[in-house]
């Protein structure tokens, strides 16, 4: 039974990295009505930048935020500008392949620029445990889930509270009657882009004490985000926040009762009858399948 | 290409332009015989084809897949698994894969079109990882990640062949034969249905159409040629894993063809590999060693230029001068006319 | 402008497309060549994923290719490479194609990568081009009956058996009885994994150990805490792990946060040979053992040669080794050196027969073991029958040979230090 519970609890650590990874994508596609395919890819900028700054000159991972996510937020804010905004009317299909191109760029100069080599950093307290009864939690991974709630509330009140957050809001449920009621609906879009992009760059430096960072290393965390994203509902800060601790539970158990190599199986088996049978997301709110369907 | 009538004679330039190309493509042999060269012409041939396979879905159709190199992987492995353990010649083999990739596919993508846009998409990258996950375990069957090795023994019969003249026929006719098919689509029926609910999905329902059924029809001869490929590869390379066959990379590679030469139209995908293939072998062998990476980020580039600047791919450049060629061609039915 | 550009696009494009086709793949040859050289083509993955570990494959035989040339080359003759680089199974296809038919190469030395070595080899064995592996280790590479195809390194099976003797063989360390030794295999399910677990799994069985627990995994994955509490349960004495750098740091990092503990772990290769697993992991490496192609600080009373290597490695490169696969390629190498030389020219057939009556003692090679090819009847037709791998562990963050006996450089250490 013990097992059993540290199999859980392994696995809520873990759900709450995609959770943290995923929150941004589901904010970009609530607003823009964009999959953004090269999602993963920002992540992987940011673990670099995390992992530069230490090695050059010494930073902290967890104290790198304050520059990694500044510097996320400028090259959404350059992304969106260069390449989203020409194609923010353009069909889906269009929209993918512009976003697929843009992950292949980046990942391939990360390739050119750093090599394929395995980048980590070592810090004092990375494999430091946490003791909670007889189960046992990384300290870096409880760090991570942390920030996941503080980042997903830091958003619902944002959103719920503030102008920019209400505009981006009323952009989601209807973009004419937005524009309309004059809220400049370009500017937003980069800010929601931006935001998106600033969230990844969280989790990247965040995930830099855990793991490691190579140039396809957002491949992996890129296609788990979207099925979390659409296990959550798509738009959904809270959704994405529960999809992610779920998904990090279900890979936990399916690993372990079912078999590693099977595990990411499992999820997707998941994705696709969730896609099927409930395309608005396990958490999804009423109305929020029509957007996810169009 | 535009079309004035159904019925094209033999003397029409829409019809022996091509025909002329692929004529010359069969004399090439002739000429060049160096087995290097032989083999990057396969390699164009070869990504043709599978483009124009994809091209039949995700471009006639709009149902842009980012999971097919699962139909190709699958063809591959059901000849291979056939001719390794049961002496089962590939060219039966080819049947089966093609017809088991067709069956898969029609399996999975019917559930999956009440799906639109990228949601279609994200179902078809689940669906290949699925199926890459799956083959990986199975190892009983498929010896997992480990790879399966299909010995060396040429002969007609086992499709395997010394030289590499004879890849280059198989692969030329695959080619030809895809492009063929799609021709024959977009000018029927179904082409025009196709596209009718690729434009308008709730139109094209409106009026009647069976779009369920014309997309399964599409993505089941997509999936086939697709799976027959597969079959051409493992016959070619005489090894497949899972890592390369039901790579993500080959998917997505399939579906960059086709975009960048021209999604929707029958020209479109096989200009894109003439194009593409040629430059990633090139910028491989120029670029590789020294600067790793910098010829797939330079495909990224020109993905996005393409997708912002030529939506519609670059065969819309050499459309006009295209047409005018032809127009200044001999053509009997043009004299017909004007007489 | 926005013409322009669209213009630019379509004019760049088809130039390349013209370059492509003219002069495609000629970029990583050699300078036109000097009547009086031997070329020999060299073909390893230089770019992708493998690219780190390839590259290192290559340059021992980069060494052994300056150190000839130093000693007046072959037959007289300076020898020169051809590079290609092959990222994938597909590209060595291409390019042993580019290397026999355009380059006109006689001889390749290759490849580092099993799934490289098995398509490039088929192509030279189709020509009757001689390929000389000096990296690859899956079985299968020598068990297609070729006869123009040479491996001088152990085979995959070998490591995966030598980690079960190696278990066997520290018991008492451990304290437990042979018979009650409690045995787990872990292994990243690709062809390297796969090979290498089945045949622990295999030896163990034959030796009467008591296998408690094997689990694979893809290589690709992000979180190994499965893998682990899997283990956790089984509650091994000896762990033999297979695993790529990434997983082996993942594996490792996640087996002190779940507070998993063996009393002896043998990895096999790849990823526990590595500098970047003792830099991410720092002193947690220590104690681990590692089954490998002979390392770089192998007693050089028994790896003749190697501190010589060693030397040139720095002077030629400016830093020290990286792993012990420049070194295998390095002997490899020289081996070659000594069949061309004695075979008296480039024919392929003289030099397989040359190849066939290499019969080095253990003891005379930089990698200590010797040197004898099975006949092309033989089911591993090619393979070098004496070699064998080592048994390295890690001490203060560098790898010490510890077994068998007259090849190390140090004392076994034992048990495992617990977590703290």
């Amino acid at each position: 039974m013990i097992e059993f519970f540290q199999v859980l609890v392994s696995g809520i650590m873990l759900g709450g990295i995609y959770s943290l990874i995923s929150i941004g994508l589901t904010l970009i596609f609530g607003i823009m009505r964009i999959l953004n395919f090269a999602h993963g890819e920002y992540l992987m900028i940011a673990m670099y930048l995390s992992f530069w700054l230490f090695k050059l000159l010494n930073i902290d991972p967890y104290v790198s935020i304050i520059i990694v996510v500044p510097a996320l937020f400028l090259l959404g804010i350059i992304s969106q500008k260069l390449v989203i905004k020409p194609i923010i009317n353009a069909p889906p299909t269009m929209q993918i392949f512009a976003t697929v191109g843009l992950s292949l760029v980046f990942q391939n100069l990360a390739l050119f620029l750093w090599k394929a080599d395995y980048r980590t950093v070592k810090t004092s307290y990375q494999t430091a445990t946490i003791h909670l009864g007889p189960m046992l939690v990384s300290f870096p991974r409880m760090v991570a889930f942390l920030i996941a709630i503080i980042v997903s509330l830091g958003f619902f009140y944002f959103l719920k509270n503030t102008y920019t957050g209400k505009a981006l809001r009323s952009i989601a449920q209807n973009r004419e009657a937005a524009m309309l009621m004059g809220i400049d609906v370009s500017k937003m879009y980069m800010i929601a882009f931006a935001l998106g992009t600033a969230c990844v760059g969280v989790a990247g430096a965040l995930l830099m004490p855990v793991y490691y960072v190579f140039p396809t290393v957002g491949t992996y965390f890129g296609v788990t985000a979207f099925v979390v994203v659409v296990l959550g509902g798509m738009g959904n800060m809270t959704g994405a926040f529960l999809g992610g601790l779920l998904i990090g539970v279900i890979e936990s158990i399916s690993g372990v009762y079912i078999d590693p190599s099977l595990k990411e199986a499992v999820y997707f088996i998941i994705f696709i009858l969730v896609l099927l049978f409930k395309p608005s997301g396990l958490f999804g709110l009423r109305g929020a399948e029509e957007v996810g369907l169009k | 290409m535009k079309t004035e009538t159904n019925k094209e004679t033999l003397i029409s330039p829409q019809l022996y332009v091509p025909v002329l190309f692929f004529v010359l493509l069969f004399l090439i042999p002739l000429v060049i015989k160096n087995p290097f060269y032989i083999h990057n012409m396969i390699l164009i041939f070869f990504y043709a084809a599978l483009s124009s396979a994809w091209n039949i879905i995700g471009g006639f159709a709009g149902q842009i897949s980012l999971g097919h190199a699962a139909f190709f992987g699958i063809g591959a492995y059901t000849s291979a698994i056939l001719y390794v353990d049961f002496g089962i010649s590939p060219w039966i083999g080819m049947l089966a894969g093609g017809v088991l990739a067709m069956l898969v596919a029609a399996g999975i993508s019917y559930p999956c079109f009440k799906l639109r846009g990228p949601f279609f998409t994200l179902s078809t990258i689940a669906f290949g990882e699925v199926v890459r996950l799956l083959v990986s375990y199975f190892r009983d069957i498929t010896r997992g990640a480990v790879g399966l090795l299909v010995p060396f023994k040429p002969g007609i019969g086992n499709l395997m062949f010394r030289g590499k003249i004879p890849y280059y026929y198989f692969a030329l006719i695959l080619m030809i034969l895809v492009v063929v098919v799609s021709k024959k689509i977009s000018v029927s029926r179904m082409g025009f249905y196709l596209t009718s609910l690729r434009e308008d999905e709730e139109g094209a329902q409106a009026i009647g159409i069976n779009t369920s059924l014309y997309k399964l029809w599409a993505v089941m001869i997509s999936a086939f040629f697709a799976g027959i490929a597969g079959v051409f590869y493992a016959q070619y390379i005489l090894f497949i894993e899972p890592e390369s066959v039901f790579s993500s990379a080959m998917s997505t590679q399939f579906a960059l063809m086709s975009i960048i030469g021209g999604m929707g139209t029958v020209a479109g995908p096989v200009v894109g590999s003439f194009i593409l293939t040629p430059l990633s072998e090139f910028l491989r062998s120029t670029l590789g060693g020294s600067f790793q990476g910098l010829h797939f980020a330079i495909y990224g580039v020109l993905l996005i230029i393409v997708v912002i600047l030529m939506p519609q791919g670059i065969v819309v450049w050499f459309k006009d001068k295209y047409e005018a060629l032809l127009e200044r061609l001999p053509n009997e039915k043009r004299r017909e006319v004007k007489s | 402008m926005k013409k322009i550009l669209v213009y630019l696009v379509v004019f760049a494009l088809i130039s390349t497309f013209a370059v492509g086709c003219s002069s495609g793949g000629g970029g990583g040859a050699e300078k036109e060549s000097k009547p009086e050289v031997v070329k020999i083509g060299v073909l390893f993955p230089f770019s992708g994923s493998m690219a780190a570990l390839g590259e290192e494959n290559f340059r021992g035989a980069e060494i052994a290719r300056l150190v000839r040339n130093k000693q007046g080359g072959l037959w007289g003759k300076q020898i020169e490479f051809v590079k290609a680089d092959a990222p994938d199974a597909t590209a060595a296809v291409a390019e042993a194609d580019r290397l026999i038919n355009k380059e006109g190469m006689k001889v390749i030395i290759g490849s580092y990568s099993s799934s490289l070595s098995y398509a490039a080899s088929e192509v030279a064995e189709r020509n009757g081009v001689i390929y000389w592996e000096v990296g690859g280790i899956s079985d299968p590479i020598t068990s297609r009956g070729y006869k123009y195809l040479f491996r001088t390194v152990p085979t995959g099976s070998s490591f995966g058996i030598q980690a079960v003797k190696f278990a066997k063989a520290i018991a008492p360390d451990i304290g437990v009885k042979p018979e009650e030794m409690k045995i787990a295999i872990v292994h990243e399910d690709s062809m390297y994994g796969t090979t290498v677990g089945e045949n622990a799994k295999a030896e163990a069985e034959r030796q009467g150990l008591d296998l408690v627990e094997m689990v694979a995994y893809s290589a690709k994955t992000n979180d190994l805490s499965s893998v682990i509490l899997k283990l956790k349960a089984a509650n091994p004495d000896v762990l033999i792990a297979t695993s790529y750098i990434t997983d082996t740091i993942l594996f490792w990092r996640q087996a002190r946060e779940l507070n998993f503990y063996v009393k002896a772990a043998i990895g096999t290769g790849a990823g526990y040979a590595m500098r970047d697993f003792a830099e991410a992991v720092g002193d947690d490496v220590n104690r681990i053992f590692n089954v490998d192609f002979p390392q770089l600080d192998t007693n050089p009373e028994f790896a003749k040669g190697i501190d010589e290597f060693k030397k040139l490695y720095e002077e030629t490169f400016g830093e020290p080794p990286k792993s012990g696969h420049s070194l295998v390629a390095y002997a490899g190498a020289l081996i070659l050196w000594d069949v061309m030389e004695k075979a008296g020219s480039m024919d392929p057939e003289a030099i397989r027969k040359a190849a066939l009556e290499v019969d080095i003692p253990d003891g005379e090679t930089a990698v200590g073991f010797g040197c004898k090819f099975a006949g092309p009847d033989a089911e591993n037709a090619g393979q070098n029958i004496k070699a064998y791998p080592l048994v390295a562990q890690w001490k203060n963050q560098k790898l010490v040979t510890v077994w068998p006996e007259e090849a190390a450089a140090g004392e076994i250490e034992l048990p495992m230090k617990p977590w703290e």
